[in-house]
Parts: structure tokens; sequence; C-alpha cells
């Protein structure tokens, strides 16, 4: 991976934050605090609210009340530093676009839409490549890629918009055990590297393998803390009652 | 044949509206919004039918009667849908045919039959000099916003959710671009006539993307091919006595056929090099 990505520990922080769709409460009373260098996953049922609270995060979703802060300040202020991947199979599998110029996107909220790509912009694109190992697909479609490649694709976006924090939704969905292991490897390289790392996440099993913090919705807060803690804490098997959901 | 001031005019007419509809034809292609539009033509000659109802007929009652037509029912087809188990297709489908036929009993109505028949089948040869300088700066319009905003354009079109992250006004770009596809339908409702009218903003771009996956060369070349081939429906038009609109079609439909045609044997020869190296 390349050099530090966080040169100071830098916290995210949600304090009493509730969202809604229209009358009904789909998040309410989060409350947690994690760090960058981290893997989070956010677990729960199916519509417990796991895409709401990425969305939030992603800037995509207003929330209703409470306050979501980056580094002390409103996220909403730190917009570039927050790169959203959706789940792999939600853009246009034959779009007209190429690896390079899908990270290259990553470098819109700097050059903004007008301005030509600096030498510099130019060098953080390859860099982000060269990092996510995918140099020989960089000029391949994106539908000749499989779906692991195509989360690399993305990730070295997030890496040419220099973004600390990345957030995935179900970033395992649909990848072949190979895929699997390579993202978990790139996911890992990136909190050691100073990125924090929060995912969207179903299989119970794997929680603490992939992830060193865990918070569990399911509209409120069931539990939040060391994924290996919150795993086997009374909260979580009495919401779940079996091991997998 | 080019002392014919008129035949010059629909000559003029055919390479700005044909470019500004290749071009367009990219944004469509890109958007894959080709069902939506044949909705949105179908809907401007209810609005203008409606607006000469009300107000009578002048380009600016046309354009406003058919910007709140098109609104009107793509509203009320996402209300319809969602207060239904019908998909959005099928209510936008049952609205703007009703809406089309709507337009053709007002048009009745108003003894309008000539008028009817224009903005159905277009004539491009009866386009004035007004009528020509509003394609042209319709156009102009068209291809200086769709290549300024092309880095947003694309990122909308391909991960709405990401371009929103990325800072994109994505409801902005969407309706800004409906709003363009709108201006651009109604130049050319006049030369080829709002069933036709989708041939014409759909089939370039379709066909350009048969050979090249840059979204850049897709608009540029879709811009050159709709107005290259227009002109060649309009000479065949001329010189085989067809109707102008229909010729023009047809041509680049033909275009098309013949493209996909060269794709599928440069595809199967490369194939078969391949295999056969020697």
């Amino acid at each position: 991976m390349s050099a530090d990505c966080c040169k100071h520990q830098h916290d995210l922080e949600f304090r009493n934050v509730s969202a809604h769709y229209g009358n009904m409460t789909v998040l309410s009373d989060i409350n947690f605090s994690v760090s960058c260098g981290n893997r989070l996953a956010i677990i729960g049922p199916n519509g417990a609210g796991k895409s709401t609270l990425l969305r939030i995060l992603a800037g995509i979703k207003k929330h209703s009340s409470g306050d979501i802060l980056w580094q002390q300040q409103p996220l909403s202020q730190w917009s570039k530093e927050i790169a959203y991947l959706p789940q792999v199979d939600t853009h246009q599998q034959d779009f007209p676009i190429t690896v390079r110029e899908i990270v290259a996107m990553g470098r819109y909220p700097r050059v903004s839409f007008w301005r030509k790509f600096s030498a510099e912009d130019h060098e953080k694109v390859e860099s982000a490549i060269e990092v996510m190992e995918i140099a020989d697909l960089a000029d391949r479609q994106i539908d000749q890629l499989s779906g692991g490649q195509q989360q690399r694709a993305f990730i070295a976006r997030c890496l040419a918009q220099e973004a600390h924090v990345i957030l995935l939704d179900e970033p395992f969905n649909g990848l072949d055990a190979e895929s699997r292991t390579h993202l978990a490897h790139t996911l890992k390289a990136l909190s050691d590297n100073g990125h924090l790392i929060i995912a969207s996440h179903h299989n119970l099993d794997t929680v603490t393998d992939l992830f060193d913090h865990a918070l569990v919705v399911k509209q409120g807060q069931v539990a939040f803390g060391n994924s290996v803690e919150v795993m086997s804490s009374p909260e979580v098997s009495n919401l779940f009652h079996c091991k997998h959901f | 044949m080019f002392e014919l001031t008129l035949f010059q005019r629909a000559f003029f007419a055919c390479l700005v509206i044909g470019f500004t509809n290749g071009y367009a034809s990219a944004y469509v292609l890109i958007n894959r919004s080709p069902l939506k539009l044949t909705a949105l033509s179908h809907s401007l000659l209810p609005g203008i039918a409606l607006a000469t109802l009300l107000v009578g007929l002048s380009v600016m009652s046309a354009f406003t009667g058919a910007v709140f037509m098109a609104i009107l029912i793509g509203m009320f087809s996402i209300l319809i849908a969602r207060q239904t188990k019908l998909s959005q297709d099928t209510t936008l489908s049952i609205l703007y045919t009703g809406a089309f036929a709507g337009g053709i009993i007002i048009l009745n109505y108003l003894g309008q039959t000539q008028e009817l028949e224009q903005w159905i089948l277009g004539n491009i040869l009866g386009l004035t000099n007004t009528d020509l300088t509003m394609s042209f700066v319709i156009g102009l319009l068209a291809v200086i916003l769709l290549t300024l905003f092309q880095r947003p354009i694309l990122l909308t079109a391909f991960q709405p959710d990401v371009a929103e992250t990325l800072g994109v006004p994505v409801r902005v770009i969407n309706y800004a671009g409906f709003a363009l596809l709108i201006l651009v339908l109604v130049t050319t409702l006049q030369a080829v006539g709002c069933i036709l009218a989708i041939g014409l903003i759909v089939t370039p771009g379709a066909t350009v993307r048969l050979f090249t996956n840059r979204p850049r060369l897709i608009f540029i070349a879709s811009g050159f091919l709709g107005s290259i081939g227009s002109a060649m429906g309009l000479l065949i038009a001329y010189y085989l006595g067809f109707p102008a609109a229909a010729s023009i079609v047809t041509t680049l439909t033909i275009i098309f056929l013949l493209s996909w045609s060269l794709k599928a044997l440069l595809t199967l020869t490369s194939k078969t090099s391949k295999k056969n190296p020697l």
C-alpha cells in the first residue's frame, strides 16, 4: 500500500443520530465513535438500517436529528474525505468506460467538472491503479472484469479521491473465494495504512476475521465495540437467535 | 439543385438538426432512456395542441405546452405506478398514448388537420428562417451543455449514488438533461414529426456504440453521423421523390443495420483469424 493516509488519529463520531423515511423511523439514537485505522462492520437483520446508515455517512441521505462529526466538525464539511462503494451489481454493467476512467472519476471533486487533469492528478490515478494491482486491467472495459476486479477498480477510485473514510455496501457479496480473500487483505492493508473502513456485512461467521469493530443495528443501536466482544455478547445472540441471518 | 431556397434551407436544417440529435443520442444511449424518450416525444403533440387551443400557436406556446405536458405525464406515471402494482413503463405507455390520442382530437377540433400531419410526420421543406435560427441556437446550446457537463453526466448515468458523494447535483443533472431533450425534440418536431424524431435521437448513438467504447467519441461521432445521415436521407428523398422525414429516418436505420452487419462480420473474421493464425 502507499504512504500513510492519516498522519493524525481522526475520529468519526455519531451523537444521537436518527433517520426517518416519511413517518417511519429507520434509525434512532445511534451513538458510537471510531478512529481511522479501523475496520467497522455494520451488521443487522434485513431492513435494520445498515444501508441507510451508510447512505447517511455518504451524504446521500440526510439524518433527521443528532450530529455526525469527523475531526470534531460536522461531517458534511468533509465530503471529499468520504468515498462510497455501492454493491457491485448496482451500476450499468455494459457502460462504455475503462478501469482507468473509473479511477479518474475519483479526482473529479478536486479538479471540478471542467478543468483538465494536471500532472499530479494523472499521477494520483496511476498510483491508485498500481496500489490496487490492476495496471494490467487499466484499459479494459468494466464489463470485461470479474466482480472482484471491479471492486478493486472502485477501491482504486477511492484512493485517487484521497478519501480517508471508505464506505462499502456489502462488499463481499457475489465474490468468489479468491476475490473475497483478496478483498479482505486489501481492506486490512488500507486500514493499516490509516483509512477508516466501514462496511455493511451480513455473514456473522466472518465478522471477527474481517473487521476489528462491529456495530449492530436494528433501527436502534443494539451493540457496538470490539468485533469479538460484540459478536459474543448476549444482545447479539438474542437478536439473531442463531448464527446466520 | 442548390438554387432552390427551400431545398437549401432543408439541407442546412438536416445538417444542424441531424448533428444536434446525433450528439443528444449519445446522452440518450448512456442514460438508457429510449423508452422514456418515446413517451416524451409523444407527449409533445398533446402539449402543443393544448397550448394552441388555449393561447394560439407560436414557438413559445408550443414549447411551453410541450414541456408542461411532458412533465405532467412523467409525474402522473410515477404517481400511479407508486399507488398501484403497475410498473412505471406500463403507466407511462398508457398515459403517453392516451395523451397523444387526445392531442389528435384537439387538433381535429381546431380544424388544423394540415398542421396535425406536419407535427406527426414533419415537414422539413416547410421550415422558415426563424425555425432554422431556433434550431441552430438550441442545437448550439445543447452541444455546448452536453460537452461542458460531460463528466457529471457520465458519472450520474454510471453510478448515481457515487456521483452524489462526489459532489454532482444528480437531480439537477437529470432534470436539466430531460429539459434539454425536450428542447431538442421541439426543434426536431417540425422537421421530421414527433414519431420519426425518435429515430433521429436514438439511432446515431446506437450505431456509433457498435464500434467504440469511448464516451467522448460516441458523442462527437454520433453528431457527425446524425448530420451526414440526415443530409443523405434528404438527397435520396429529393432524387427518388420520397417523403423527406421518412427518407431521413430510413437512411439512418439502414446505416445502423449495415454497421451492425459489418461489426458482426469483423467479429467473425477476428475470431476465425485467432483460431487459424496462419
